[in-house]
């Protein structure tokens, strides 16, 4: 709402407020005037009928026409009294009802006796009647009796009614006072509140605009003349804004041009400070310009002119920019020992070329070097390749042509076994026996060499392990190969790596068959396999307290054909931990191992995961 | 099925293998009836000779074909056998020394029915033998 409303509005309450308060009073007025006018009518009516009463007793004792005329000009009187009686209530209206009863039933007495043989009007002189006078003036006195003990009641019951009345009025106007003062203080609450939150509202924010905090928005509150205040503030401090940032746009803009001035200074400053030569030339070879480099470097060039290396050939070098194909360029020139690239920038307008010189002398010679020991890596790597495609070749070979002469010793040596065996000697049993366990071992170890040899070139399948399954799977097959021997094994837990499947097999099947073949013949053998994580780095290992090894010849522990038992005790070829250190360098991870004799041994390796390298 | 039919071609020219392989298939009572050539030329001219040129009539119920062979490599009859109309339904089994992945992959790849490694201790290369006659000669249906 707005103020000039609410104002207007208020304005209004009070003067409706007044009028009932001023109407109240003279209807009040109004009522207990007309109360006091009956008061006074009923007394007045009282005292009429006394007189009457007086005036009719002098007329029936003296029968005067003298009196008689008093007693009707008294009764004229009384009767406008009584005519002008006002009653509202039904008892006033009774009473107003016998006072005129009576009065009529007092004229009709007095008229009768006025009418009466001797009266007045018909003969003065003659006597009354003394007992019909008698009867006569008892009546009228009943009669003046009862309009004067009637009126007397009326004017008791009009005073009442004006004290009522009286009573009421001063009631009424305490509490019209009362509520016009309630009224007053809350319209003045009301509107002095509703203003001054917002003038304080408008003061504070324009405060804070004043200090020059041109983004401040003053709240705008109610939709009414402060609000406008606020609206017209906040417009004004947008205008203000935008005139204050053209300003500011163009005190930077100032500045920029400034800066930009500066710079083009110091950048004009480039060529003069640059240590490589930079200069002008014109289409025929005239040196407009040279910097302090250039002059250092060339200060013959002037004089020598074409003549001199840096500008050698000029004239099939600028070809393409006379001709306007192109305005840029690149080339080497050797002057003296040392070779330049010069890069062209032709200025079409002025004309000129512009040389950016570049001593490249040490740059040429190390792309030489890198060139020469390029070729020599690819020789190596050719040389390597041979190698390996004979190596290759090799394995092959031995693959095929070593196994199947070893085939015919043992097979030879069977059938011979098999056919005259009964007729032997026990030792020759027994030398024909070493030479068919010889043969199976060799057979072995060939076995063993190529699948070293395999280990190397083969491709690896890189794919997520579950390494737990597979150390019980393998454990499991290596039980089932002698499942008389009595040992624990401890797999703890092992989370998954990366690898490939059919290697880690390997890996897994060559230390655990190690550590079950060197616990043989101990009291408790004991196999753990476990990992753990060391500086970022996933460690499994295989532990076991079998017979162990001296720690002193730890560097002969990975090598091929390298044992450290002998070979009475605990078979095998050599090969098995060679296996594994190449199956462990293939994925990327290290292997090594911790040992003390017969206090068991623990193997170690690592598996980085492909993202890791 | 054709007793007096079955045939075992067998391909080898270590005449040591060849002689234990035999001794193995003798075991099995299927030694007389292989048929033993020693290089790959030759046993092809023997294979376009027996079998009928419509179907595959007098061709051996079984091939065992060793991979290193003079003149013509295994390999190669292999692929002759399995290019030709004739023979090109002979289950062929490849019996050799090489374990290599190259020699193996190349055998499937040309239609080799099986491929055994030599084992190279006595008792498990007769008893494999054995059961490489039982199974193709007595115990499998040729297409034929």
């Amino acid at each position: 709402m707005r103020l000039r409303t609410q104002f207007i509005i208020t304005m209004l309450l009070f003067g409706i407020i007044l009028v009932v308060i001023a109407a109240s009073a003279i209807i009040t007025n109004q009522l207990a005037e007309k109360a006091g006018l009956q008061e006074r009518i009923a007394g007045n009516i009282a005292q009429g009928a006394s007189e009457l009463s007086y005036l009719s007793n002098d007329y029936l004792i003296y029968h005067e026409s003298q009196q008689l005329k008093r007693w009707q000009s008294r009764f004229a009187s009384f009767s406008t009294q009584v005519a002008s009686l006002r009653a509202d209530r039904p008892e006033q209206q009774a009473l107003v009802a016998n006072i005129r009863a009576n009065q009529n039933r007092l004229k009709e007495v007095f008229d009768s006796v006025a009418s009466a043989p001797g009266s007045p009007s018909r003969n003065q002189n003659a006597a009354l009647n003394p007992e019909y006078l008698q009867v006569s003036w008892s009546r009228m006195a009943v009669q003046s009796q009862g309009l004067v003990s009637d009126a007397s009641r009326l004017s008791q019951l009009v005073h009442q009614e004006r004290d009522q009345l009286t009573k009421t009025r001063t009631m009424l106007m305490y509490v019209m006072m009362g509520l016009f003062g309630v009224f007053l203080l809350a319209s003045y609450m009301l509107t002095y509140r509703r203003i001054l939150k917002s003038i304080v509202t408008l003061r504070s924010g324009t405060a804070v605009i004043g200090s020059g905090n041109l983004d401040f928005v003053i709240e705008e509150g109610k939709n009414d003349e402060i609000g406008e205040l606020a609206r017209a503030f906040n417009r004004m401090t947008i205008d203000l804004k935008a005139v204050t940032a053209s300003k500011a746009d163009l005190e930077r803009e100032i500045v920029e041009r400034e800066q930009a001035e500066a710079r083009l200074a110091y950048l004009a400053s480039f060529p003069e400070r640059n240590t490589n030569p930079i200069m002008e030339v014109d289409l025929d070879g005239v040196v407009r310009y040279m910097n302090p480099a250039a002059l250092n470097l060339f200060p013959d060039l002037r004089e020598k002119g074409l003549t001199h290396p840096w500008l050698v050939d000029w004239a099939n070098t600028v070809r393409p920019f006379r001709e306007g194909q192109t305005d840029t360029g690149v080339r080497d020139v050797d002057v003296g020992q040392h070779s330049y690239q010069q890069t062209f920038y032709y200025a079409a307008q002025d004309p000129f070329v512009r040389i950016y010189g570049l001593d490249i002398t040490e740059r040429k010679k190390a792309d030489e070097a890198l060139k020469k020991a390029h070729e020599e890596l690819q020789d190596h790597t050719g040389r390597l390749e041979a190698a390996n495609k004979e190596l290759e070749s090799f394995s092959y070979s031995v693959s095929h042509d070593l196994r199947s002469p070893l085939r015919a010793i043992a097979g030879f040596t069977r059938m011979i076994l098999d056919e005259k065996g009964a007729t032997f000697d026990p030792e020759t049993r027994r030398k024909f026996g070493i030479i068919q366990e010889n043969a199976e071992k060799m057979g072995q170890l060939i076995d063993n060499l190529l699948r070293l040899s395999r280990l190397g070139r083969a491709e690896l399948h890189q794919s997520k392990l579950d390494m737990g399954g597979l150390v019980r799977e393998v454990m499991q097959e290596i039980r089932m190969t002698d499942p008389e021997r009595e040992f624990v094994t401890e797999i703890g837990d092992l989370p998954a790596a990366q690898g490939d499947p059919a290697m880690i097999r390997q890996l897994l099947a060559n230390l655990l068959s190690n550590a079950v073949k060197f616990t043989r013949g101990k009291q408790g053998a004991r196999i753990e396999v476990g990992s753990f994580e060391r500086s970022g780095e996933r460690v499994y290992y295989v532990k076991d307290n079998g017979v162990g090894f001296d720690m002193k010849y730890y560097n002969k522990l990975f090598g091929v054909f390298q044992r450290l038992v002998s070979e009475s005790q605990f078979e095998g070829t050599g090969v098995g931990l060679a296996i594994v250190q190449r199956i462990v360098q293939r994925h990327g991870g290290r292997v090594w191992a911790e040992g003390q004799i017969q206090d068991g041994a623990t193997f170690y390796f690592t598996l980085p995961s492909k993202e890791q390298g | 099925m054709n007793k007096e039919k079955v045939e075992i071609l067998l391909i080898e020219d270590n005449p040591a293998d060849l002689e234990l392989t035999l001794n193995s298939l003798k075991k099995k009572n299927l030694a007389n009836r292989v048929k033993v050539l020693t290089d790959g030329e030759e046993a092809l001219d023997y294979l376009f000779n027996v079998c009928a040129p419509s179907g595959s009539e007098g061709c051996p119920h079984l091939i065992l074909l060793d991979l290193k062979l003079p003149k013509i490599s295994g390999l190669e009859v292999l692929e002759r056998i399995r290019s030709n109309e004739r023979t090109k339904m002979i289950p062929v089994v490849v019996l050799t020394s090489s374990e290599e992945e190259k020699d193996r992959i190349e055998s499937y790849r040309l239609g080799v029915n099986s491929y055994i490694v030599k084992p190279v201790e006595f008792d498990s290369f007769a008893k494999v033998v054995s059961e490489i006659g039982f199974y193709w000669v007595l115990l499998n249906k040729p297409p034929y």
